[in-house]
């Protein structure tokens, strides 16, 4: 007995030991040497130099590289070729992201830290950084759908914790919707594309499947979906704890059909998905989504 | 857990009904009765599902003997050291607490289909309305020739979980340095189908870090087996030289033990073993022959809504069932469940019934981080539940791709565990 467990009980502590140094570690490094923002930059960065007058790409201190770059704007700030208050948006939100640089980095070089780099986060799922360990209601968040578009970054930079329960994230908040506002312009300078295409696991947001609108706007029978719930439970927990099977609960609809239609097609590859969506038609899948969607805690 | 008004309502109903009337089961009242006999994977689900969708307008009792209920499914990787017996451990309180099913320890030893009663060992009568009977599995008297059930702690059979997997467990921890161990498996159809074969890979797993040069023996008569091309693969791998399996051909269906003797007969050639799993020829549990729903060894049902061919108001779900194609899991046993639970409810309060939908999946554990699984799904037919789509995992499979197998099993443990026990 003894000398079975004796292979698994120093590994686990060997395991915890290491977690915690690094822990420590990150957030001393992060906290006793800055990196200077400079050596975050690189090509993404090419948008700056776009859409920012000097002063901007001075106090990011790299223009060199930048301007050598081109690169098509991103969407929604493509005025600011043409106008300064964007530019000084983004300069706003890179002094407003020191508060955020303890934890994450952007850039070339950045690094999974405390936080997830945070290159291409404007329009990616949530926890879709290769190799950092989520929080189970992030990971819960990725799994339903979330994208951080404007809208959802701004709520949740707000009040992190309130906005979604359960986030690692000890952040109280940014304070101001302008202050805010400007994280997210910043943030942006560091996503090649406006939505859907960040360095990690993006095609979790891409549209998997081109459904037809005849397909989404299937209004779901609630009843017959908590019927076909059974069969998902099994494996899915209905109250959406998840050990080692995602939560399929509270998903939005659209996005439980379109996820459920690239199994049942094969986009998506998972023997048991494949097979269980195989059978399921159009109306049964609306009706699931009705149903997941409108589960209670 | 905390009570919420519907939970409160659910208790406060059973109370009154126990104050109206002493018996276990107050016939007074005008709800209709639902009597769920066995507490696994089937009749736990069917009796969740029922109290749980009904809310309070069908009255569930559940008899089931245990007051914990250990898993088969898992009982395996207990031997193997990945689980603790906690683990695979259930308790019956949230069926009674959260869903209002009144929960009844005791044995099922009689059923009167005519005056609808089941009669309980300790004396007390219960009524339904309809029967639902998920007494999973009996041993066939005889069919390893010298073993009995007096036989079951000298060679334990470990195939109904809880003390036989921990007395099995401990027997193999004591287990003189080189010794044999021999598995008597057992011929179709059974529980489980790879259950014999993860449990001796989890066996070789116990083996290969407390006792190296220890052996392992299969007499099988069957001539192959679930999983099989993945399992020998695993074992060549992981255990190469530990693990050997007797077919038909060699012998392997011709056994006799001598449990005194700790001998296994293997076709005439006696085998000393040093610890010995026999695991017999199966049959439904005791109760469903007893309330005459069984044909030979299984009760036969309608694939439609898992009722019994002798009595449309008799259902039997899971292993005791003869139901076509599904294998006999607790999966399959759960998913069977629904679909008898949705036929229960619409039939007794006019709820919607939806069509039977059946599938399953077994996931296997060969080695650390090793998973394996099989899967498929049913319908039903006017003949039986018949096979409608399926796969398995292949051989040669990354690492990675196994790791995720297994931590997918874990998950699906998870996810069972509170689809039955709430």
């Amino acid at each position: 007995m003894l000398r079975f467990f004796g292979v698994f009980i120093p590994s686990i502590g060997a395991v915890a030991v290491v977690l915690l140094s690094a822990y420590v570690f990150a957030n001393r490094l992060v906290e006793k040497a800055p990196e200077p923002a400079a050596a975050y930059m690189s090509g993404p960065t090419a948008v700056q130099q776009e859409v920012a007058p000097k002063e901007v790409t001075e106090s990011i201190g790299d223009a060199d590289v930048a301007a050598n770059e081109a690169a098509e704007p991103p969407s929604g700030i493509e005025e600011a070729t043409t106008t300064s208050p964007v530019s000084e948006r983004v300069a706003a939100g890179e002094k407003a992201f020191r508060k955020c640089r303890a934890c994450h980095q952007v850039g070339e070089d950045a690094k999974n830290r405390a936080g997830p780099t945070l290159n291409g986060v404007v329009g990616r799922v949530a926890a879709s950084v290769d190799g950092f360990n989520y929080s189970k209601a992030m990971k819960a968040a990725g799994m339903r759908g979330l994208i951080w578009n404007d809208e959802e970054l701004a709520g949740y930079l707000a009040k992190p914790r309130v906005y979604l329960r359960g986030t690692k994230m000890s952040f109280a908040g940014l304070k101001s919707e302008d202050e805010i506002a400007a994280t997210i312009a910043y943030l942006k300078t560091f996503s090649e594309s406006p939505v859907g295409a960040g360095d990690g696991d993006a095609s979790a947001a891409a549209p998997e499947v081109a459904l037809d609108s005849s397909v989404l706007d299937i209004e779901g029978d609630p009843e017959y979906g908590e019927y076909l719930s059974s069969e998902c439970t099994t494996c899915h927990q209905a109250d959406g704890d998840d050990e080692g099977i995602p939560s399929i609960v509270r998903w939005a609809e659209d996005r439980f059909v379109t996820v459920m239609h690239a199994y049942k097609l094969g986009v998506r590859e998972h023997p048991v998905m494949n097979m269980v969506a195989g059978r399921l038609g159009n109306e049964e899948i609306a009706a699931l989504a009705a149903y997941f969607a409108a589960l209670e805690d | 857990m905390s009570l919420n008004r519907r939970s409160f309502l659910a208790s406060s109903a059973g109370a009154t009904a126990t104050l109206a009337a002493p018996a276990v089961w107050g016939a007074s009242h005008g709800r209709p009765r639902v009597v769920v006999i066995g507490g696994g994977a089937g009749g736990a689900t069917a009796a969740r599902y029922v109290a749980k969708d009904s809310d309070g307008a069908i009255d569930v009792a559940l008899v089931e003997p245990t007051r914990t209920y250990y898993t088969c499914f898992f009982s395996n990787l207990y031997l193997g050291g990945f689980k603790e017996v906690s683990d695979i451990g259930h308790s019956y309180g949230t069926l009674a607490s959260a869903h209002g099913v009144n929960v009844v320890h005791d044995w099922a030893v009689g059923v009167d289909r005519s005056a609808k009663t089941v009669t309980l060992a300790g004396g007390a009568t219960l009524d339904y309305d309809k029967l639902i009977l998920s007494p999973g599995i009996d041993f066939v008297d005889g069919s390893v020739p010298g073993w009995d059930v007096s036989a079951q702690n000298k060679m334990p059979h470990a195939y109904k979980a809880g003390s036989q997997t921990e007395l099995l467990k401990a027997q193999l921890m004591g287990m003189k340095e080189g010794g044999l161990f021999i598995m008597v498996a057992p011929p179709n159809p059974y529980r489980c189908p790879p259950g014999p074969y993860e449990r001796v890979s989890m066996v070789a797993h116990l083996l290969k870090n407390n006792n190296p040069t220890a052996k392992i023996l299969i007499a099988d008569p069957k001539e192959k087996f679930s999983k099989q091309a993945l399992f020998e693969e695993g074992w060549e791998k992981h255990y190469g030289g530990m693990i050997s399996r007797l077919g038909p051909d060699f012998g392997g269906g011709n056994i006799s033990v001598d449990p005194e003797a700790m001998t296994v007969d293997i076709d005439g050639q006696v085998e000393s073993a040093d610890v010995v799993n026999v695991i017999p020829a199966m049959k439904a549990g005791r109760i469903a022959e007893v309330a005459g729903v069984t044909d030979g060894n299984w009760a036969p049902v309608n694939a439609v809504d898992m009722s019994s061919k002798a009595d449309p108001d008799v259902h039997v779900l899971g292993d005791a069932s003869q139901q076509g194609d599904m294998p006999k899991s607790g999966f399959s046993a759960n998913s069977q469940a629904k679909v008898c639970a949705n036929a229960v409810r619409g039939a007794l309060t006019g709820s919607r019934v939806f069509p039977a939908r059946f599938s399953n999946t077994c996931w296997s554990l060969i080695a650390s981080n090793d998973g394996v699984k099989v899967g498929a799904t049913y319908e039903a037919t006017p003949e039986k539940i018949a096979k409608v789509d399926g796969f398995i995992s292949q051989t040669g499979e990354d690492a990675a791709l196994r790791k995720a197998t297994y931590e997918e099993s874990e998950g699906w443990y998870a996810g069972i565990a509170a689809d039955i026990f709430g």
